[in-house]
């Protein structure tokens, strides 16, 4: 009945009537499907998404049509309809024009006068930043780290068009980086081959090592090792030696090599885990790593990033939970994002680039966000009868103001009483 | 990095129960709860009454007939007449009144009707030594059986569903024109054997019957819930011509001489206009997306007859003298009974449809007052009420009042789709009891089965259902022969959408 409705209303182009009677149909009949019985002996190809598309089109909200647009195609049912030939390249079309509609507008021609740009001494300090920024990572073994911040130098370097001596250090750095790189593929390689006990192959391997990244310590070491294991193997042996491990890896500083191994064995397993997203087990390592040795750098910018990135995914959580309309777990999950988000302290700042640390005024700019239009709308709602949340939206606003100025709020994914609270001025009214 | 599924508009408010399971779970628990409490204020025990019974030459027409009691449309009798929890075309308010509701465009509907009957009774002794021959009797009928027009209305968000109806509900036309022989043998108060020989003529015309105009209205509720009432007006009535011509002769049995020989022409003639007012309410759930389950109530009602009767006789007969043509009217009361349904329908995929109705009747309480005084040319006096038309020739010594009925039917629907070509076919059955007993007392049951198919295609949609129904009984006390019914229906629907 309600698709029916809405047909009707598109026939008739009252768009809003066509959106409320599509998401009424989609409530009790989600999936689209050609031929669906309506009554008695009348069926119809059911495409709600279609229609939906249509509206928000005629609507001109453009991103919402083409998503509802491309879900329609998704469906196998709408190339099986009968007037598929009609159908399809009318939802193409309005795909395409939805596309031309939110693209970004082109860059703005340059203008005839450059402006002003900053002083040499302005540039070569932020091209400065980025060089000792990577020589840490470096120092510290995160090579993909250094790598970053050498190039962000590099790029700045080649738009100013000066600093030939910088760009000689940073394209020299690039180049140690991507030795080091190799090397360290090739030592992992080397280091399965030792615990295959195929000391030929890793002794071959440890050699390229060595002309790539002459200075590589590990290399030399591991390869005194496995000469002393292949003279081993030519005399007759009493008893079979423990295979050799690779030596601790270089950037710590304790002379203990049982220690060294640890903080190794530390490294490579939280490092592993992090990826594996299991965060909690992650700290444990790094924690460990930080307990015998309270200076590793390593271990101390992993723990950052851990903060980071379970902070993003329980503010995702959050967000999550506000669209499904529940308030009370949606507030819960950004409070806990923003406490997390809350624990890299002034401190370890320095540590981090400055990619990270954007990407963390971010998130907590979201979880700020977040957590004040779920108070505001609690407070609407009735369920904050006292107006404390209310208050405490509003200083979570003036925060997300403080760390970015330049701030608004997306008007078409919150209800206007909302908006208003975000707009200078206006939400203090109330 | 940020959840992408921020990205949507603030409907988040809209889709309460899509995110709510607790809610979704409780809607079709409390419809469960409403329909089966719905049920058992519904249905009641059938009981069999027994008692007084006057016997009667009758139409050779079983309950199935009267679509009165039933419903009309070749699509819901293609499909065994399981239609009360269906009930999703313009025919339906002689079904379920609430099916109405599931209307979405205006409709037209036209339904015809054909049928031929066939009742043999065998040949039978009577009182011991009173021997009757065996009799076949046959009849063809065709009517104009339903017509609707239905618009729903829209206002707002709330959709009302008018219809105004024609039917049928019981058909009177009918051609007889047969021949018999009848052959009985008996002995004189002298003990003389002797053989009675007549050769029948009997030609019967009847027209009309007992038609309703409906008003429905029919309306959703909480989107699961329809409801339906349909007020009934009752008019017209039939008109009966009857000739009998007796080619007779009577002889000795044992000589064979031929004691005489003549000719008797009967002529029976009735006209009854009736009126009446009765209401039909009905009540239809969507338990599941795909069962639902109906309930209808067809009220009981008094109708007034206006009646005029008229015979006469003339020739000669052994057993019956010359009569002058008389004529008389006057005034009697028809009451019809309140029939309740219940049905259930259940649709495994958009194109298949089963479903089960049971129905009950309350025949005993339908009679047609004094008639005996009023065929007796005695209008004023007060007479036997005479229950409905039986089959023919029951003889019945015990007296036996007519029984309330239950009917048991059964059905499916699958429909082919070709483009936009739809191609439904049909199978049903259905198990009737009669409204009275066999001569013996037994309860009579008729069986049927049914098979439809049709076409639909843009706005038209026709169909067409033949529906046989059979069955046997115990036609005297006197002679335990079954005697054998069957009849054959076609029925020829069309649906216009608008």
């Amino acid at each position: 009945m309600e698709y029916g409705w809405a047909k009707d209303a598109a026939k008739a182009k009252n768009w809003p009537k066509v959106l409320e009677h599509i998401n009424i149909a989609l409530k009790e009949k989600p999936t689209p499907q050609k031929d669906a019985k309506t009554y008695g002996m009348n069926f119809v190809d059911y495409f709600p998404c279609y229609y939906r598309g249509l509206a928000l089109f005629n609507l001109s909200r453009y991103k919402e049509a083409q998503k509802a647009l491309n879900k329609c195609l998704e469906y196998g049912a709408v190339k099986d309809a009968d007037d598929a030939a009609d159908l399809l390249p009318k939802i193409r079309g309005m795909i395409e024009s939805c596309k031309q509609k939110t693209a970004p507008p082109p860059p703005k021609p340059e203008p005839v006068q450059k402006p002003r740009v900053k002083k040499d001494s302005e540039t070569e300090q932020v091209i400065r930043q980025h060089i000792n920024s990577g020589n840490n990572h470096l120092i510290a073994g995160n090579l993909t780290a250094a790598k970053k911040d050498f190039n962000t130098a590099k790029g700045l370097i080649e738009t100013s068009g000066k600093h030939p001596d910088l760009k000689t250090e940073v394209l020299s750095k690039l180049d140690t980086v991507t030795k080091k790189e190799t090397a360290a593929k090739l030592l992992e390689e080397a280091d399965q081959f030792i615990r295959r006990k195929r000391y030929k192959r890793a002794e071959n391997i440890l050699l390229q090592v060595i002309a790539v990244d002459p200075g590589n310590k590990l290399a030399q070491q591991s390869l005194r090792i496995v000469a002393s294991e292949l003279e081993k193997a030519k005399e007759p042996a009493q008893t079979k030696p423990e295979p050799a491990a690779l030596p601790k890896s270089p950037g710590t500083k304790s002379g203990d090599d049982n220690t060294n191994q640890s903080v190794e064995k530390l490294l490579r397993a939280g490092e592993q885990l992090f990826a594996e997203g299991n965060y909690p087990n992650a700290r444990e390592k790094f924690s460990g790593i930080l307990q015998l040795q309270p200076n590793h750098k390593g271990a101390r910018q992993w723990l950052v990033s851990i903060d980071y990135a379970s902070g993003v995914r329980v503010l995702n959580e959050g967000i999550k939970r506000y669209f499904h309309s529940d308030l009370p777990g949606s507030e819960r999950s950004c409070r806990e994002a923003i406490r997390r988000l809350s624990q890299i302290t002034a401190n370890q700042l320095p540590e981090l680039s400055e990619t990270v640390k954007q990407k963390r005024s971010e998130a907590l700019v979201r979880a700020y966000q977040f957590l004040a239009v779920v108070l505001i709308e609690k407070y609407h709602l009735g369920i904050d009868t006292t107006g404390q949340g209310l208050e405490e939206a509003r200083q979570f606003i003036d925060r997300i103001y403080r760390i970015s100025p330049g701030f608004t709020l997306d008007a078409d994914y919150f209800p206007p009483k909302v908006i208003k609270y975000f707009t200078p001025g206006e939400g203090k009214k109330d | 990095m940020i959840c992408s599924e921020s990205k949507r508009r603030y409907t988040r408010n809209n889709n309460p129960v899509k995110n709510n399971p607790a809610k979704l779970s409780r809607l079709p628990l409390f419809t469960l709860i409403l329909t089966v409490v719905a049920a058992l204020v519904f249905i009641h025990p059938l009981s069999g009454q027994e008692g007084d019974r006057e016997g009667m030459r009758g139409l050779g027409i079983s309950e199935t007939n009267f679509s009165g009691a039933v419903g009309s449309g070749a699509r819901a009798l293609g499909m065994g007449g399981a239609f009360i929890a269906v009930a999703d075309d313009a025919t339906a308010v002689s079904w379920n009144p609430a099916g109405l509701a599931q209307l979405e465009k205006p409709e037209l509907s036209l339904v015809f009707r054909y049928q031929t009957y066939h009742n043999m009774i065998p040949a039978r002794f009577a009182e011991g030594r009173d021997f009757f021959g065996a009799m076949d009797f046959k009849g063809t009928s065709e009517s104009f059986d339903f017509a609707s027009f239905t618009y729903p209305i829209r206002i707002g968000n709330f959709k009302i569903v008018p219809q105004i109806s024609y039917q049928r509900a019981i058909s009177f036309d009918m051609v007889n024109n047969e021949k018999n022989v009848q052959v009985f043998s008996s002995f004189t108060d002298q003990n003389v054997p002797f053989e009675f020989n007549a050769e029948q003529t009997h030609l019967q015309k009847l027209t009309g019957g007992l038609d309703t105009v409906s008003f429905s209205l029919a309306t959703t509720l909480f989107s699961r819930f329809h409801v339906g009432v349909s007020a009934n007006v009752w008019v017209n009535g039939f008109y009966q011509d009857e000739i009998l011509t007796e080619l007779w002769d009577v002889s000795n049995s044992n000589t064979g001489i031929s004691w005489g020989s003549g000719e008797m022409i009967m002529n029976f003639t009735q006209d009854f206009k009736m009126s009446g007012f009765n209401i039909n309410a009905g009540l239809l759930v969507n338990v599941l997306d795909n069962l639902k389950v109906g309930f209808v109530y067809k009220s009981g009602f008094s109708a007034t007859i206006d009646y005029t009767v008229g015979f006469s006789a003339s020739g000669q007969h052994p057993f019956f003298g010359p009569a002058p043509h008389r004529e008389f009217s006057g005034k009697t009361k028809l009451h019809w009974p309140e029939t309740k349904g219940i049905g259930i329908a259940y649709m495994p995929t958009d194109r298949l449809t089963i479903s089960f109705d049971l129905t009950s009747t309350q025949w005993s309480e339908s009679k047609l007052e004094r008639f005996s005084s009023v065929i007796e040319g005695e209008p004023d006096q007060p007479g036997g009420d005479l229950y409905f038309p039986t089959l023919l020739a029951i003889d019945n010594e015990a007296g036996i009042k007519q029984m309330d009925t239950l009917q048991l039917r059964g059905g499916l629907e699958y429909i082919f789709i070709n483009k936009k070509t739809l191609i439904p076919v049909r199978l049903g059955f259905f198990a009737d009891s009669q409204y009275y007993p066999d001569a013996i007392g037994d309860k009579i049951m008729f069986f049927g089965i049914t098979s439809g198919v049709g076409i639909k295609k843009g706005r038209l949609a026709v169909d067409a259902a033949i529906q046989y129904e059979f069955g046997s009984y115990i036609e005297s006390s006197s002679h335990y022969a079954d005697s054998q019914f069957g009849e054959l229906r076609l029925y020829l629907s069309t649906i216009y959408s608008f």
